[in-house]
């Protein structure tokens, strides 16, 4: 199966893999939500959830794997597969698509390192990357806001967690974004092509990784990756490449995600300009406008499970081994839960939405994230009060299952 | 419809809850600048001790974020908790600081012991029915009958709910001289606390030194102890120096910590030894420096007489330690 199909068919599905639901997906939503909240795709080979109790509720469910492994070996070409065991394997230890023991262990050991005070202590450091990032673009009367300020923010904090050179930032974006590609498949992928490419990412991951987790074991530090070697999981230390996966994923995780939601942000409060004049006039807002951003356009569309078991759901019957997926995108813009769901209220309090997910799979970045959209949104508007954008336009990376601007030029003034 | 008030102490305010409604959107609606990142239960930025009151937390929130140790001391979550009643509520943490509201309250002594030629151990039970509530290396006054009130610190975890007070004897001191002497089981001692800025940092993810001198072994016991039991996995170097044998305490109980916890390690420093023995002599801000030579990246805690903490500050900022990474609270001693 794949989440990526991009067919221009609004029969199927609503019209939730079309072209035009890259670009807007939430009239699609409504439409589902409205018509059949749960639906069973036959060219998707999945099943839908687009209401927000049900997406809520089913994110708590254990007897629904996250486990992709089948879906990883769906992606690589079908000829010679021993040649690409090492992406399975690197995949596989990654808790985000782990269930049971080893997920829980490994996520309370970096749950330790992202607690509330963990992450206020990360913010004077954000605040500096913000702040520098902004420096480099005084004085332009026109930038990206996308490429030169919201894509760089994310690698450079993780780079800050991680303990590396920040001298190998372009580096570690490029595979983030070259993994998350793999991971969420191009319409039409090269299977071939791509996973050649993997391979190749990970060797190189290898060479540049192992030796410094074998420094930080000889001398541990005061980051990340010192952290996870010097920890044991029920007695047993984390192995190299235990390590080195998990920083990949912390890396991809939260690099592709963290900079579209800046993004994003920065684009819809254009289209609201009432709001955008209340956060200038009270900053404060800041810390619940955040979360009205991440409900009103989730990076992440939509959560994806397996069922363990066959079992009953509101009258549909769901096999064992189908696919679910949780769209998160439309559950956020769910009447029933949020009056209004379509506007754009910076003070909407309480927001229970459910873009970093919910349950035991719950964003382990999801503190962070939020730091960096704080400070970031709250930086630009203060250093460009009166940005605005070059065209009302924004193109979209073309898939469905995550949502992220390939560019945002804006006029600084 | 009914509402609730609740009194949040940091802020020096009261709001109304409405049913149905928890004790932090009701603060930021009423324009608190209450902590929270997610309102989901998933964070812990909200967490909050419930001084008095009740309130119903739900299902929904995360185990990790709120144990059920935690729970049972009094925690909450404000972003969970929809009040039962009219309740008084504690931000635990404000912008990355410890946010303890300073009380004052009476405890009663449940027992004294002697472990060192010029040590008294004091064990104190809270009396008042208000939590007392600190983080592991803080300080408190205590005040005995008659007499003026002295600083001290909790050698106990903060979750134990029996305090535990090391009090060294001074030649004249009057305080001291009485808790060495008269000092007995049943005797009310009023404790006014918690102060000090030089509490275990749970967040810090490289090695911790941690360097008491005589009784300034309480906080760092209580900080040790601590962040063994909470899980922290790095390294914890702990030294410990006395003039003498004879001035040594502790010493089967950190012993014990030391076998149960493999990241560990005690060294112990004599600095005036006098007969046979096994340790390490020196004075120990001395050890300290023989033994590293770079603890860039290190935590430093560092407790004991003002001579002690002021040598030993100088050697660990020589090798790498920042002076935000070097905490210790400079005590006065009164006589
Ligand atoms: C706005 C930015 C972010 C968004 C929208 C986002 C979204 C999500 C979502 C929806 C999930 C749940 C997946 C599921 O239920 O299947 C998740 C999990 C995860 N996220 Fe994020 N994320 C963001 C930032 C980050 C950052 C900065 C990190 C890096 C530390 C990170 C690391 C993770 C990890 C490791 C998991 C797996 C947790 C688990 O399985 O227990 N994320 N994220
Ligand atoms: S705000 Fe995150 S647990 Fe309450």
């Amino acid at each position: 199966m794949t989440d990526t199909l991009s067919i221009d068919d609004t029969q199927d599905s609503f019209g939730l893999f079309t072209a035009a639901a890259v670009h807007d997906p939430y009239p699609f939503y409504q439409r589902a939500r409205e018509t059949e909240p749960i639906h069973w795709s036959e060219r998707a080979q999945a099943w839908y959830f687009t209401r927000y109790r049900d997406v809520f509720v089913l994110q708590t469910r254990p007897d629904l794997s996250v486990d992709r492994v089948e879906t990883l070996y769906s992606y690589l070409p079908t000829t010679d597969t021993d040649r690409f065991s090492n992406i399975i394997e690197h995949y596989t230890r990654w808790l985000l698509y782990r269930d049971g023991a080893y997920h829980d262990r490994l996520k309370a050991l970096f749950m330790k390192a992202m607690t509330p005070r963990a992450i206020e202590a990360m913010r004077p450091k954000i605040q500096m990357r913000v702040e520098t990032l902004l420096d480099s673009l005084e004085g332009q009367d026109q930038f990206d806001a996308y490429l030169d300020f919201a894509a760089r923010i994310p690698v450079q904090v993780m780079i800050d967690l991680l303990g590396l050179p920040m001298s190998d930032e372009a580096m570690l974006r490029h595979w983030s974004d070259r993994c998350s590609n793999f991971l969420f498949q191009p319409v039409n992928p090269d299977r071939e092509k791509l996973a050649d490419e993997q391979r190749q990412i990970l060797d190189a991951q290898q060479d540049y990784f192992i030796p410094i987790i074998r420094e930080r074991r000889a001398r541990p530090r005061a980051d990340m990756i010192s952290a996870m070697v010097q920890a044991d999981v029920d007695g047993e230390k984390l192995t190299d490449m235990e390590v080195l996966a998990t920083c990949n994923m912390m890396a991809t995780a939260g690099g592709g995600t963290s900079r579209s939601a800046i993004a994003m942000a920065l684009w819809r409060l254009q289209q609201f300009p009432d709001q955008l004049a209340k956060l200038k006039a009270n900053p404060k807002l800041i810390n619940l406008a955040a979360e009205e951003f991440l409900r009103y356009e989730a990076p992440t569309q939509r959560s994806i499970r397996t069922a363990c078991e066959s079992f009953d759901y509101e009258g549909h019957h769901i096999e064992e081994g189908q696919i679910l997926h949780l769209m998160l995108g439309s559950a956020n813009r769910d009447p029933e839960q949020f009056p209004d769901p379509d506007r754009l209220d910076l003070a909407r309090n309480p927001n229970r939405h459910v873009t970093l997910g919910h349950g035991v799979h719950y964003c382990l970045g999801a503190s962070l994230a939020r730091m960096e959209l704080r400070v970031a949104l709250d930086g630009f508007i203060r250093r460009f009060p009166d940005y605005r954008l070059v065209s009302d336009e924004i193109v979209f990376m073309d898939r469905t299952a995550s949502r992220r601007p390939t560019s945002l030029p804006v006029f600084a003034r | 419809m009914s509402a609730r008030r609740v009194r949040i102490e940091q802020f020096d305010q009261d709001i109304l809850v409405e049913d149905g409604d928890t004790i932090l959107s009701s603060a930021l609606a009423a324009g608190i600048d209450y902590p929270f990142l997610c309102q989901q239960g998933q964070c812990g930025s909200c967490k909050s001790y419930l001084i008095s009151g009740s309130v119903d937390l739900g299902s929904f929130y995360n185990p990790m974020v709120l144990t059920e140790h935690e729970r049972s001391r009094g925690l909450i979550l404000a972003c969970q908790a929809q009040p039962l009643e009219d309740c008084v509520v504690s931000v635990a943490e404000l912008d990355g600081e410890v946010s303890h509201v300073v009380r004052e309250i009476t405890c009663s002594v449940v027992a004294v012991a002697h472990p060192a030629s010029d040590i008294t151990v004091i064990q104190l039970r809270n009396d008042s029915g208000q939590p007392f509530i600190f983080s592991a290396g803080q300080y408190a006054h205590l005040t005995f009958p008659g007499l003026p009130a002295r600083e001290y610190s909790m050698a106990n975890r903060p979750d134990v709910d029996l305090l535990e007070f090391h009090i060294r004897h001074l030649p004249g001191g009057r305080v001291s001289s009485y808790a060495a002497t008269e000092l007995a089981a049943g005797t009310a001692v009023t404790l006014r606390g918690p102060f000090g800025t030089a509490y275990l940092r749970e967040e810090h993810l490289g090695p911790i030194l941690l360097g008491a001198a005589g009784s300034g072994l309480a906080p760092i016991q209580s900080i040790a102890e601590t962040a063994l039991a909470n899980g922290l996995k790095q390294r914890l170097h702990l030294y410990f120096g006395v003039r003498d044998r004879p001035n040594l305490y502790q010493q089967e109980r950190l012993a014990e910590l030391a076998r149960r916890y493999s990241n560990l390690s005690i060294t112990v420093a004599l600095s005036e030894p006098s007969g046979a023995h096994d340790l390490r002599v020196g004075h120990l801000s001395s050890v300290i420096a023989a033994d590293f030579d770079d603890l860039t990246d290190y935590h430093v805690y560092l407790a004991g007489p003002p001579a002690f903490c002021e040598a030993a500050q100088g050697v660990v900022l020589e090798r790498g330690v920042t002076p935000a990474s070097c905490f210790m609270d400079p005590f006065v001693t009164n006589k």
